[in-house]
């Protein structure tokens, strides 16, 4: 019951984020907006079947603390690395 | 996971294009982990371990690539 509830949370949030990924006008926000959604929901569905499988506790404890920090770290380096390279915050694209 | 795969074809500056192969990754990956617990095939879940690691390693790669010119220079 939980566990579906969980499921269907993060699926639902997964697919905002993709909305929001096309709808942004900035490059930032487009980040922001399919980075974090995209932790969140693979974070909520991790936890989902945790509950629901609890005999395959430590993978999936394994996959939810990867997911946890790895996402983060890509989209700060993204973040970082267009910074250097001269994008600014708040420029339309063309 | 179509939607981003848009994004990923018409995406403006290359920046975009790997915002948006790192986000169709992700989502591989969740698809990976429902098919896992669909098919009782278990022995996926290591995989996904190391698919994770060799995301965040080829973004890392592909930013260092891009931020020392890309293919301009």
């Amino acid at each position: 019951m939980i566990s579906d509830i969980l499921l269907f949370f993060g699926l639902i949030l997964v697919v905002i984020g993709s909305f929001g990924f096309l709808k942004m006008k900035d490059f930032f926000s487009n980040l922001q907006a399919i980075s974090i959604s995209d932790t969140v929901g693979l974070f909520t569905v991790v936890i989902a079947l945790i509950i629901k499988y609890p005999e395959h506790f430590a993978k999936l404890l394994i996959i939810a603390l990867l997911i946890l920090i790895t996402d983060p770290i890509t989209s700060h380096v993204v973040a970082l690395g267009a910074t250097r390279a001269g994008l600014k915050v708040g420029e339309k694209k063309k | 996971m179509a939607l981003t795969l848009l994004k990923l074809i018409k995406g403006p500056t290359q920046w975009d294009r790997l915002v948006a192969f790192n986000s169709f990754s992700s989502k591989a990956l969740l698809i990976m982990i429902l098919y896992t617990f669909w098919s009782n095939q278990f022995y996926l879940l290591d995989m996904i371990i190391i698919l994770i690691i060799l995301n965040l390693w080829g973004v890392l790669i592909a930013v260092r690539f891009l931020s020392k010119g890309g293919k301009k220079k």
